[in-house]
């Protein structure tokens, strides 16, 4: 039995993630915050005026709000005088492989990023730590008027109107104390727009790796889709682990037009010393959709909630999600939905595993108000219990105010049956392989999701956590 | 905050795991009558439903305190009934203990007047009076309690129903709730199931009308291995009344084998009402099952099709489903005062001519309720 374990370990190359680059020559801000940070991260990407007013009443905001005092996982070890807010690689944005330095370069080529850009996507943005030092798209893609680059070089491109216009307005800084310290702070991260009625064949893909020790990456994801558009649009991220604490507080909006359709899919592996608390949200028109697939499987703290806002007649939402918290992990993770309008549609699906200590939280709300006639909503969320160490909660509110309204909402906890790991040992399996089995049975309506290359993906981070899961 | 008027009760039924504050879920203050509150030690063993705040209140202001203990092995063939009467403003306090092996009903029942009728000037002005009520449950080992909760009040009354229970070895408490009327029914309940197979089953059953307010906590624990909790919740809301509902099934680490059910059912039958609702499940153990459902919404169209081609109308429809909900507690109520109570909110909601009908089956319903 030893050695099948041995092999099935050896199957997983456990420095897939966990490997760090020397900050040689790197740029690094000093930690803590300041006016003068603030002032230094805008000087550095020359931004309108707007731009920098608009960080400096956030940091301003940040100072005087708190965190809620009575939810959520604990974030006390969280020091942002032990945190720097930017953290650069010296070299430029390119769009060639070939002049990207070669550690950086070499980061992503173990993560499969070029690999997967040739073969399965329509183009890739890279960022290192603060800023993105890769950016391509296919040209056949560019002729049909995709957008797709930096926040920064959109605002010098000629978009700056259409981004002063969306950005700041779905998530805004008040919405909670880290998205005000994300909008004095940010940098890096990615620009779409999709022009009317143009649909992409290929994904889209940023990926987001955090090297640096003790620092924060506040990435903003800006998407508009205009009427008609169809994109799917996946992000990935990792760190290494270090004991010292990181923190993500990044932000994606979101706007799906009328009949336009957007599919986000994240496979979320932060290291275990990272305080994931991201912020996403997407307001969807008249008949477009949004779907919504989620793998969280890194981060010692995470606050991460998608949120949508069917403000347009006929516009649904799909939330497919997976959480797995493992030993010292606390991840409260969930999603929430407001329906404004009528003949609107909903559906949640999350599943979420616990073991070795790991505290796992679904919360979730759904909001129907009074305008949103005929609106059905579906919740179903499942929770498996690995051990009796680890915790599993289920949080889910609603409000409904609508009565010709629908909402279902349908919730399970419980452990893998011993009959079932009885079932497939009688028939030659390790106990260790059948619980594996098992919960790659569970996490199945998430990954059959995904592309193949990220199921690949979550199902290795899987077998990772599974790693001693017996008893 | 204290003042002439009142005082400030803080986080009346905050939830065990509260949630997003914008949402107005998580609890909320209450202005009551003044009262010089009493320092309440928390009691592990007999915590507050409504809250600390609320626990001290009732202590400081109860008018009626009764302490009752049922022996060994004996059964009780009359319910105990704990009366409340709205109009005075009467905060009851009763503290029943069943010893090993015993059975016995208690009801509660919160009413306007002597009679139960409706004493109270309906017109809702002013301040609203407030009455409560805490049960305190303790069962031993192989005990059974059945608790029937039945309000009925005016809009110009503010109810607060406190219960703690705690069931030992094998014991078991069934509690029923009818929420009938009040302009604000705030109710909390906490069941703490220590002892080895214990169980505990609750049915919730309201009625919103006009701009009543109903407010609900409910946490139940499972503590001990093998313990079994149902929690059931039936509501139909009108007018513009508004819900809060929030039931915890807390699975606490060392309750191997347990099992816990929540489910809740909805009707919205007017487009001005809220309905919130939290159904939460704790688990700090592997070897459990907890599982939760809720259905919010309207009279299916297949329903509605069916009963209005039998000639009924829409607005019938939804009072039969009303309806539905005062016929459970007309059976349930299990003393004649408190039947009379039903029979006089059958009266105020749906008629006279109802309230007669009612009465006619009494003697049935009575019968029915005995067999039981």
């Amino acid at each position: 039995m030893s050695e099948v374990a041995e092999s099935l370990v050896s199957d997983v190359d456990r420095s897939l993630y966990d490997f760090v680059k020397p900050e040689e020559g790197y740029e690094r801000f000093e930690d803590g915050l300041s006016r003068e940070i603030v002032e230094e991260i805008s000087r550095k990407k020359d931004e309108p005026d707007w731009m920098l007013q608009m960080r400096l009443a956030c940091l301003e905001l940040y100072e005087r709000m708190e965190m809620p005092p009575n939810w959520g996982p604990s974030i006390e070890g969280l020091d942002m005088s032990n945190i720097s807010s930017y953290v650069s690689p010296k070299t430029k944005q390119t769009n060639s492989w070939d002049d990207v330095p070669q550690d950086i370069k070499d980061t992503f080529e173990r993560l499969g990023i070029p690999e997967a850009e040739r073969t399965s996507l329509a183009g890739v943005g890279a960022q290192y730590d603060s800023e993105i030092v890769y950016h391509n798209m296919r040209e056949e893609v560019a002729k049909q008027g995709v957008v797709y680059s930096t926040i920064e070089d959109a605002l010098h491109d000629g978009y700056e109107d259409i981004i002063r216009e969306h950005f700041g307005t779905l998530i805004t800084p008040r919405d909670h104390k880290f998205a005000a310290l994300h909008y004095a702070v940010w940098s890096g991260g990615s620009f779409v727009y999709v022009p009317a009625g143009v649909s992409l064949d290929y994904p889209l893909q940023s990926y987001f790796r955090l090297n640096a020790a003790g620092a924060g990456q506040f990435e903003h994801t800006l998407i508009i889709l205009e009427p008609g558009a169809d994109l799917h649009f996946i992000e990935g991220c990792s760190a290494p682990k270090y004991n010292v604490a990181n923190l993500h507080a990044g932000a994606v909006e979101l706007f799906v037009g009328k009949g336009a359709h957007l599919r986000y899919s994240t496979v979320e592996n932060w290291s275990k010393n990272m305080y994931n608390l991201n912020t996403k949200r997407a307001k969807v028109q008249e008949d477009g959709k949004i779907e919504w697939v989620s793998g969280s499987f890194g981060s010692h703290v995470s606050y991460l909630y998608p949120m949508s806002i069917l403000a347009g007649a006929r516009s649904s939402s799909e939330y497919t999600g997976i959480t797995f918290a493992g030993a010292t992990q606390n991840l409260d993770t969930g999603c929430k939905t407001v329906l404004d309008a009528p003949d609107t549609r909903a559906m949640v699906s999350a599943k979420s595993l616990s073991k070795s200590g790991g505290v796992s939280t679904f919360r979730s709300s759904v909001v129907v108000t009074e305008r949103a006639e005929n609106a059905k909503v579906s919740v179903s969320c499942a929770s498996l219990m690995l051990d009796d160490q680890s915790r599993s909660d289920t949080i889910p509110a609603m409000d409904v105010r609508c009565k010709s309204a629908n909402v279902g909402h349908e919730a399970t906890i419980g452990r893998i049956s011993d009959e079932t790991i009885m079932y497939l040992m009688s028939r030659g399996i390790p106990e260790d392989e059948a619980r594996t089995i098992v919960v790659n049975g569970f996490a199945n309506p998430v990954s059959k999701e995904l592309p193949l290359e990220y199921a690949v993906e979550m199902n290795n981070l899987i077998k990772l956590e599974m790693e001693g899961a017996i008893g | 905050m204290e003042g002439t008027k009142g005082i400030t009760l803080a986080g009346i039924n905050t939830p065990a795991s509260p949630t997003w504050n914008r949402l107005s879920i998580n609890g909320r203050d209450l202005v009551v009558p003044a009262a010089d509150l009493v320092e309440v030690a928390d009691d592990p063993c007999m915590e507050s439903g409504l809250g600390h705040d609320a626990l001290s209140w009732i202590r400081a202001s109860a008018t009626a305190c009764r302490e009752i203990e049922v022996a060994a092995r004996e059964t009780l063939d009359e319910p105990l009934e704990v009366r409340v009467d709205g109009a005075a403003g009467q905060v009851a306090l009763t503290s029943v203990t069943l010893g090993e092996g015993s059975r016995a009903q208690v009801c509660v029942v919160a009413a306007s007047g002597k009679d139960g009728s409706a004493g109270l000037d309906e017109t809702g002005a002013g301040e609203p009076v407030t009455c409560a009520s805490r049960l305190e449950l303790n069962l031993e080992a192989g005990a059974h309690a059945d608790v029937h909760v039945i309000c009925s009040l005016p809009d110009a009354c503010r109810y607060l129903d406190d219960m703690a229970v705690r069931v030992g070895d094998g014991a078991s408490v069934r509690i029923t709730y009818h929420l009938l009327g009040a302009g604000e029914t705030f109710v909390g309940m906490r069941v703490d199931c220590v002892g080895y197979r214990s169980s505990c089953a609750v049915d919730v059953h309201y009625l919103g009308r006009g701009e009543q307010v109903l407010d609900m906590n409910h946490h139940i624990a499972l503590c001990g291995r093998k313990t079994r909790c149902d929690f059931d919740a039936y509501g139909v809301l009108g007018g513009t009344s508004s819900k809060t509902l929030r039931d915890t099934i807390d699975l606490v680490h060392g309750c191997k084998g347990a099992a816990g059910r929540e489910q809740e059912t909805v009707l919205l039958a007017n487009q001005g009402v809220t309905n919130k609702s939290l159904p939460v499940v704790l688990c700090d153990e592997d070897d459990v099952a907890g599982d939760h459902g809720a259905t919010i919404g309207a009279v299916s169209p297949e329903q509605l099709a069916y009963l209005t081609m039998r000639g009924l109308t829409e607005q019938e429809v939804e009072a039969l489903f009303a309806r539905s909900v005062l016929d459970s507690a007309l059976s349930c109520a299990p003393t004649e005062h408190a039947r009379a109570v039903v029979v006089d909110a059958i009266g105020r909601i749906l008629g006279e001519q109802e309230a007669r009908e009612s009465t006619e089956i009494l003697p049935a319903a009575a019968a029915g309720s005995e067999e039981e």
